[in-house]
Parts: structure tokens; sequence; C-alpha cells
């Protein structure tokens, strides 16, 4: 074999592997952070199904749209912002992905041809199946009573719902009460099965949720969102305030009543004190 | 019937110099160490003065001592409800100003001090912090009425004292002291015993001496705060409580305690007392007035048969039971009763007894105003002494005046009889109302003389056989570990050359 044959020969394994490469990279960010809010070719989950997408936006639109459509929104692009009214003014998270990454992702939803043959799966909601149980299962998880199978922290220390069963919600991320009504099953299962939003993927990157804890945590939400006329969450007001305040109050005085009778200085300061104004 | 016996001490302040040297032989044997240098286990006071720590004798600051409750006696300062008041601050314990911070001087500076102008100076500095200070007090700083104004004036006894008489006290021809030396009393019914939440305290069965287990004690400190004569102290180096150990070793070898072997006037007596265990709880808790007749009632007579038999029983040695026959402490406080312990009615049953100072009743100011030292009439002149009887009760027998006047009364009846027979110029009338109204003899005169002014060292120290290997045998068997200990070889030894 001459050489420029040989070279040749390693060109195209080389960009053939790439290929193979960039494409297996493609699929695998798509599974990590579009499939919980988007399909290809199964219908319409949280966002749009994205087949054909290369078809209807341009290349660099889309890439921008994927790194950050909050900027692209703010921008006032006229195609974001009609998306992002059609979707009930949901937004979609930024996207830590690099440009090459972002196209890989656009390449692999090109090619993907997996949704033409089982387009029902998306139909079927998967709370069918679901009882009574599966949400007081789903509350006990939420509110930490019952731990997560693989350790991860209870949904709780964040979210806070609208449910008498529950008190002291956690304030740091969003109110959940509402989220089934905007996501839907499929939504909610899909972001609880791999979290798109940073903080919360960090947080279950090594505990993931099982598939029952799924179901669970999803017929609980769904509960949530239906019942959420009915409940009654106590309002304190400021009684926490005014018990904190007296309960504080009445440790000052306990402590007043221990340290009035002690002795607080030496018998002689009476003494000391005298000499020195004597002898300054 | 529950005999048992007692190393007990008798202090005559007539004889005290105030030279410190019991102090300082006390301080180089076992306070001469970081974290004891303030400590004085053994320390002279002047009275009228607020002493060490100051104002000690104020229950009210420091919640010493015992109270009567019932037919028994309370912790002042401690029990359970408030020691879990008191668990994370200790609030009554004298702090170091109230002791005094101990210092030393630079004096390598005098010698290698740079050359200039000024002389170099060797200043103070703190044994507690290193740093230099200015020395604000020491444990005698109101010694010989120094700084009366501050010190003698804030004397805790005169709390039961009339304005006028207080004010008498500081007029300058009524002005007078005595000197107090004070160290632990090994207490029939120690406070700091009873006070340590650790059981470190406690009381040797053989001779009564008081003692604090170093390995045991967890410097909760409740025994600083118990003991009403604040003869515990607290070893800020080593985290411990220390206090006096009647110098034990040199007691089991048959010597006396450093501060009574270096006392210069002689003033102190020990020997073993046999007392009866069953009457503590009783004598603790009666009325205050009775507190002094009713502890020396726990002494026993060490002659009486039906005694030294209780005495055998209880496993007290014959060479022990003898002793206490010799013992000057016995004469003194019991035979005689000259000797009285001090402030009983911090019911702690001391076993230190002071004989009181009879010296200031011997002038007066007469009619025309005049310092008066010479008297016509000796005997009644008790009456008219220079620190008020109310003191001297306050001081020694829990306020009750007649128990101190019938001590200084024989102790005046002895001088007169002496003086009779030295000078012989005494009215006959006179020595003869002093001996009825006392109910002594010439004979028992006589024998208080010679204790008093003429002791050998054999008759002031009556020290009994330690009898350790009978202390030792309660606490293990001595046929196990015989051969275990003594003499022997690390290395085999070889014989020849």
């Amino acid at each position: 074999m001459k050489f420029y044959q040989k070279r040749n020969f390693l060109v195209i394994i080389g960009v053939l592997a790439f290929m193979v490469i960039k494409a297996d990279e493609g699929k695998e960010l798509f599974t990590k952070l579009c499939s919980p809010c988007h399909t290809i070719n199964k219908g319409r989950l949280v966002g749009p199904d994205l087949a054909n997408i290369s078809d209807k936006r341009s290349p660099e639109w889309l890439v921008s749209f994927i790194q950050s459509s909050q900027t692209l929104i703010a921008s006032g692009d006229e195609e974001a912002n009609a998306v992002y009214k059609e979707y009930n003014n949901l937004l979609m998270p930024d996207q830590p992905v690099s440009t090459s990454q972002a196209n890989a992702i656009l390449d692999y939803i090109k090619n993907d041809r997996s949704g033409d043959q089982e387009t029902i799966s998306v139909t079927q909601d998967i709370l069918t199946n679901t009882t009574a149980e599966n949400i007081i299962e789903g509350r006990l998880l939420f509110s930490g009573k019952k731990p997560l199978t693989n350790g991860g922290a209870s949904c709780i220390s964040c979210h806070n719902v609208k449910d008498d069963h529950i008190f002291s919600n956690g304030t740091l991320a969003k109110d959940l009460t509402e989220t089934y009504e905007i996501m839907g099953s499929a939504g909610v299962s899909a972001i609880l099965n791999s979290p798109p939003f940073p903080v919360m993927a960090v947080t279950y990157a090594d505990n993931k949720l099982t598939k029952e804890e799924i179901l669970d945590l999803t017929a609980y939400l769904r509960s949530v969102s239906k019942e959420r006329y009915y409940q009654h969450p106590a309002d304190f007001g400021i009684t926490f305030a005014v018990y904190g305040i007296f309960v504080f109050v009445m440790l000052l005085l306990s402590i007043i009543v221990l340290y009035i009778k002690r002795k607080k200085k030496s018998v002689n300061q009476d003494i000391f004190n005298r000499q020195t104004t004597v002898t300054n | 019937m529950d005999i048992r016996s007692q190393i007990a001490m008798v202090f005559h302040l007539d004889k005290c110099i105030g030279c410190h040297t019991c102090s300082i032989a006390c301080k180089n044997i076992w306070t001469d160490r970081k974290g004891a240098e303030y400590m004085w286990w053994n320390n002279v006071e002047t009275k009228p003065g607020t002493g060490y720590p100051s104002k000690w004798e104020d229950q009210e600051i420091y919640k010493g001592g015992w109270v009567k409750k019932g037919n028994s006696v309370l912790l002042r300062g401690a029990g359970k409800f408030k020691g879990i008041k008191s668990l994370f601050h200790n609030s009554n314990m004298p702090v170091i100003d109230d002791y005094y911070e101990p210092w030393t001087y630079q004096y390598e500076n005098l010698f290698e001090a740079e050359e200039g102008d000024d002389q170099p100076i060797a200043r103070p500095v703190s044994l507690i912090t290193g740093e230099t200070i200015t020395p604000k007090s020491g444990p005698n700083w109101d010694d010989d009425l120094a700084g009366s104004e501050d010190y003698a004036k804030n004397d805790v006894n005169f709390k039961n004292l009339t304005a006028a008489e207080q004010e008498a006290m500081f007029q300058l021809e009524r002005m007078t002291f005595h000197y107090l030396p004070r160290m632990c009393n090994h207490c029939l019914n120690p406070a700091c015993v009873a006070a340590c939440p650790s059981g470190a305290i406690y009381k040797r069965g053989e001779d009564g001496v008081v003692l604090i287990n170093q390995k045991k004690c967890r410097a909760w400190r409740m025994c600083v705060t118990a003991c009403p004569y604040k003869k515990s102290y607290y070893n800020w180096n080593t985290g411990k409580s220390e206090k006096c150990v009647l110098c034990y070793p040199r007691l089991e070898s048959g010597q006396a305690p450093a501060c009574h072997h270096s006392c210069v006037g002689r003033i102190r007596y020990i020997g073993v007392m046999l007392y009866d265990a069953d009457k503590i709880e009783a004598a603790a808790s009666c009325e205050k007035g009775d507190l002094v007749d009713n502890q020396l009632g726990i002494y026993v007579d060490p002659n009486d048969p039906k005694i030294i038999e209780a005495a055998r029983e209880n496993g007290i040695h014959d060479s022990t039971i003898e002793s206490a026959q010799k013992s000057p402490v016995y004469r003194f406080v019991k035979e005689w009763g000259l000797a009285l312990p001090l402030h009983p009615e911090f019911r702690t049953l001391p076993n230190l007894f002071y004989v009181p100072p009879l010296l200031p009743t011997m002038a007066f100011v007469n009619e025309e105003g005049t310092y008066e030292t010479t008297s016509e009439n000796f005997w009644g002149a008790i009456e008219k002494s220079r620190l008020p009887m109310s003191y001297m009760a306050s001081l020694f027998s829990a306020g009750n005046e007649e128990t101190i006047k019938n001590v200084l009364k024989k102790l005046m009846a002895v001088r007169l009889h002496r003086r009779e027979e030295t000078v012989g110029d005494l009215p006959e009338e006179e020595l003869k109302d002093a001996f009825r109204d006392t109910i002594m003899d010439k004979e028992t005169a006589d024998e208080i003389f010679r204790l008093t002014s003429l002791p050998l060292f054999d008759q002031r120290f009556v020290i009994p056989p330690a009898h350790r290997e009978e202390a030792l045998e309660m606490l293990e068997s001595t046929a196990d570990v015989k051969g275990n200990s003594g003499f022997g070889f690390k290395e085999p030894a070889v014989r020849g050359l």
C-alpha cells in the first residue's frame, strides 16, 4: 500500500470515528438535558416535539436558544417570544453546553428515527394505574418522613406545596403546587428522572430516584395540584414572632435571676478603687 | 458509742508573735509550685482584719459551711438544686483578687540591665500571667493593722457590734490587735468532703486527716465554696484542688507538721483526741449558743476504762489510746476548758482549738482619760477589755459571751497565781476570788502554767505511731504482694569480678 493510500484510509477511519463519537455525544446530551421536556417525533411533552426542528429554524438561532433562551427572549427576538407565550410563559433553563455540543445535539435530533415506530408511548399516561396509596407514599417521600432509597435530599428541603398534611415547607426553590398542571405527568416524571436544573441536577447526580419513587411523587404532585383549592394552610401571622420574643425574654429573665445573686467582683474591689483614687 | 481517733491541735494565741514562720515553713514544703503560689495552707492573720482570702468569715458572700435544718444540717452553698443552678458557673467562689495575685521580682535585671543613666530595678512580675504588675494586695496585706481604714474596719466580726463599740475600738488609746494563725481544721463534720461531687475528698480513718485524692479530683471546686474557712484551694496549673495535708508524711514518721515544728513562739500543740462519732450530727445541728459545749462533749475521756474498751473494739491501737491519754490538746480543751474552736457557728466541728488572747485586757483608759497599764484591781479587768467581749465571742464561741469570759477568767487566774508565786504583791482576797470564780486550784494553775510556758518538745507534740501497716491491711492482702516490692535487680546480679 502506498503511503498516500494509507493516509487516506486513516483519515476516513478518523472521520467516521469522529462522527460516531459525535453522534454518541449528541445522544447522551439529549437524554440528559433535553429529554425531560422534549421528544423527537413522539409528541409534545413540556416543551415542543423537536422532530425536524432544523428545518423550521436556523442552526444559529437554535444554538443560541439552547445556550440561553432567556437572553434570546430578553433581546426581543420575535420567534423566541412567540414560543415562550405558546408554552404558558414557561422558561427553558439555560443549558451548560458549548456551541459544538449544541450542534451535536441538533445532529442527533436530525438523524434520530427511533420515534417513528413507537409514537404511542407518549400518549399513555404513566399515572393510569396509580392509587391513593401511591399518593400517601409520595407525600411521605416528599416531606422526608421516608428517606429516598438512594439517599437524595427530600423535596421539602427546597420546595413547598400547598397541602394541609405538610407543615413547614422549604423556601429555596419553586412552589410545586401547580407544577403538574403546567408539565403533566410525563414532564414531571421526566424531570424527576433526569433533572435539567443545575442545582437539582447536582443534588441528584449520584442519588438517582428509583422508578417507584418517581411514580409516587408524580402521583402526589397531581393530587396536590387537584386538591389545592380545598387546602387551608394555617396562617400563623406574627404569632411565631410574638412567641419567639416571649420565650427569648423569659430566657433572659431566667439568666438574670440566676446571675443576680452571683458574686460578681472581688470583695477587695472597693478597697482597690479607693486606693487608686488616693494615689492618682 | 462509736469511738474514733482524731489528730487535733491547740494554738495558744497569747504566745503568737505573728512572725509567719509557720506559713513560710509550709510554703517551702508544699506550695512553692506553679499554680500553688497564691495558696497559703497555713497563714497568719491580724485581728481585727479582713483576713485571707478577704472577708472569708462572711458566709453571705462565700456560702461556706453548714446551716441548721431541723435536727440535721445542710450545706449552705451546695446541694442537688443549688448544684444544678451553679453547674456551669461556680458562683460564690473567691476570685484571685480575693486572695491576691502572686508575684516575684525580675532580679536578673539587676545584673543584666544595659548600662544607662538610671539604677536598674527589679520590677514585680505576676506569677500567673508573667506580665509586670503593680501588686495590689498580699496574703497579709493587713498585717499589724496596716491599712486599718480598709482592712480592720471591714472585719466581718464587727457585724454584731454597735457603732459606738466599733468606734471605741479604733480610738488610738484602745486600739489593739492579736494574731490568728489559721490552717485546715481537719473538721469532724467537714463541709468540703460533703460538697465534693467526685468523692475525691475523704477523712482518713486512722487519724482523721482530711485529704483530696488528686487522681479523683475533677476540678468542680465545690470544696472551695463549701469550706467556710476557705482552706481548700484550686490549683490552676494542675486543674485539681489542694489543701493542707497536715504534713501526713511527717506525722507517719512521728514528726510534727512543719508549721508546728517551726513555730517560734511555740504556740502550737498537737495530739490525739478520742471522740464519739455517733454524737456528731446532734452536735453540729444544735442551737447556736450551745455549739461549743456540744462539740466539746463529743470528745471523750481516754482514761475511762469503758472508753478504752470501746476504742479497742473499733480497732484503735493501744499506742494511739496511750497517746490520747498524754495529749496536750485533751488537757487544754477538755480538762482545763481553755481552748475554743474558731467560728463554731459554721458547724463543721473544727479540730483546731485556740486559747484566746488575754493580753489586751491588761490596759485600759482611766478616769482622767490617760492610758493605764497597771491596775489596783486585776480581777474584773476582763470586762474592761479593749477588745469587746462580743467581738471575741463572734470569733470563738458563736456569740456566747459567757463561754469566752470563763476562758479568759481562767487564764487570768493562772496569771494572778503566778504573780503571787513570783512577786507576791497581790491582795489575798483577789486571788481567792479568782480561784473561786473559776473553780480552780493551785495545782491546776501550775500545770496550766507549765504546759503553757515551759513545755518540752515531746509535751507539745504527742504523735501516735501511724500504724500504716494496719491501714494498708484494710486495703489489700499483704501476703499477695509479698516479694513483689522492695529491693531487687533490674539486671541479674553477676557474681565475681
